[in-house]
C-alpha cells in the first residue's frame, strides 16, 4: 500500500486540478472539489480492491489456483512493473530536465488536461478521481492481488480494517498536497519538489517492485 | 504575425493562473499585459513564428516579473 501513494499520476493530475480550480473558482468551491476528486479516487481504489478480493477468494476455493506457477506468474509481473518503473516510468526530455512528464503518450495527456480544466461540478471530479485511480491500474493491479491473497490469510475484521488502511494510504499524498494547497504553497512549489525528487520516487517505485517480485517468487518456491 | 486570438487566449490562461498563485488581480493583468508586449515586441522580426518561441518569450519576460507564474506557465502540460 505504500508503493501506490508513491506512484505519480493522481498527485500530478490533483496537483493540475486543484490549481485550475483555484484559478477559476473561490478557495472554498476548489477545496469542495478537491475533496470529491479524491472521494472519487478512494470509490475507485475500493471496488478495484473489492473486485479483485472476490476474484482471488472464489479461484482460490480450487486449492490449485494458488500454486507455485501462479506466484511465479505474479513475480514476473512484479519484475516487469520494477524495469518498466525504472526505465519508462518519467520520460526523458532532451530539451528540458525539469519536467515530471510520465510514460502516457502526449496527445493523451493534452486532451486529458483539458478535461481535468473542464470539470465543472461535483460529479466531474468525482469521476476524474476514478478516472485518474484507474490510469495507475497497471501498477495497482499486482499490488492489489497481493494484498487479496494476504487478506484470505486473515480474519474478516482484519481484512476490513487492512482495506480501509490501504485506501487511506494510497490517497495520503492527496491530502498532502491539498494541505499544501491550503497553506499558501502554489503549484510552482509542488512541481519544484516532485522534479527535485524524480529520482527519488523512481527508484523507490523499482526497487519496490523488485523486492516483492523477489519475495513472490520465494513463496512460490515454498508452497 | 502572431494571431491576435492566440495572445487573448494566453492571456486568459495566464489569468486562471495568476489567480490560482493568488497575485492580486490587478498587478497581474498589468504585468501579464507589459509581458506579452514586450514578447510580441522581441519576435517582429522573425520570418516565422513557431508557438515554441512564442513561449519562450512570454516565459522571458513573465520571469521579469513574478517567477512562479513564469515557471507555471512553461511547465504546465509537463507536469503530467
Amino acid at each position: 500500500m505504500v508503493i501506490q501513494a508513491f506512484l505519480q499520476t493522481s498527485p500530478s493530475i490533483f496537483a493540475i486540478f486543484y490549481h485550475h480550480a483555484l484559478g477559476k473558482t473561490t478557495a472554498k468551491k476548489a477545496d469542495d472539489r478537491a475533496l470529491s476528486f479524491i472521494l472519487g479516487q478512494e470509490i475507485a481504489i475500493a471496488i478495484f480492491f473489492l473486485a479483485i478480493y472476490i476474484l482471488i477468494s472464489f479461484l482460490s476455493v480450487e486449492k490449485t489456483f494458488l500454486d507455485t506457477v501462479f506466484m511465479w506468474v505474479l513475480s514476473g509481473l512484479f519484475l516487469a512493473e520494477a524495469m518498466f518503473a525504472f526505465f519508462c516510468y518519467f520520460r526523458t526530455d532532451k530539451k528540458s530536465k525539469n519536467t515530471t512528464k510520465l510514460f502516457y503518450p502526449r496527445a493523451f495527456v493534452k486532451s486529458f488536461i483539458f478535461h481535468i480544466e473542464h470539470a465543472k461540478n461535483r460529479s466531474d471530479t468525482i469521476i476524474l478521481g476514478f478516472v485518474s485511480a484507474f490510469l495507475d491500474f497497471i501498477f495497482i493491479l499486482p499490488l492489489l492481488v497481493i494484498s487479496s491473497i494476504a487478506i484470505l490469510h486473515i480474519s474478516s475484521r482484519a481484512g476490513f480494517v487492512f482495506i480501509i488502511a490501504y485506501i487511506i494510504i494510497a490517497t495520503l499524498p492527496l491530502f498532502t498536497i491539498r494541505t499544501l494547497y491550503r497553506t499558501d504553497h502554489n503549484l510552482a512549489d509542488i512541481q519544484r519538489f516532485r522534479v527535485k525528487k524524480k529520482i527519488f520516487f523512481r527508484i523507490t517505485i523499482a526497487i519496490s517492485y523488485l523486492i516483492l517480485a523477489i519475495l513472490t517468487f520465494i513463496s512460490g518456491v515454498s508452497i | 504575425m502572431i494571431e491576435k486570438e492566440k495572445i487573448k487566449n494566453i492571456e486568459s490562461t495566464l489569468k486562471v493562473h495568476a489567480k490560482a498563485l493568488g497575485i492580486p488581480s490587478g498587478a497581474a493583468e498589468t504585468f501579464i499585459k507589459k509581458s506579452l508586449t514586450a514578447a510580441e515586441k522581441s519576435l517582429k522580426n522573425r520570418k516565422v513564428i513557431t508557438n515554441s518561441d512564442l513561449e519562450r518569450a512570454i516565459f522571458k519576460e513573465l520571469a521579469k516579473y513574478h517567477k512562479d507564474l513564469a515557471y507555471v506557465y512553461e511547465n504546465y502540460d509537463k507536469i503530467i
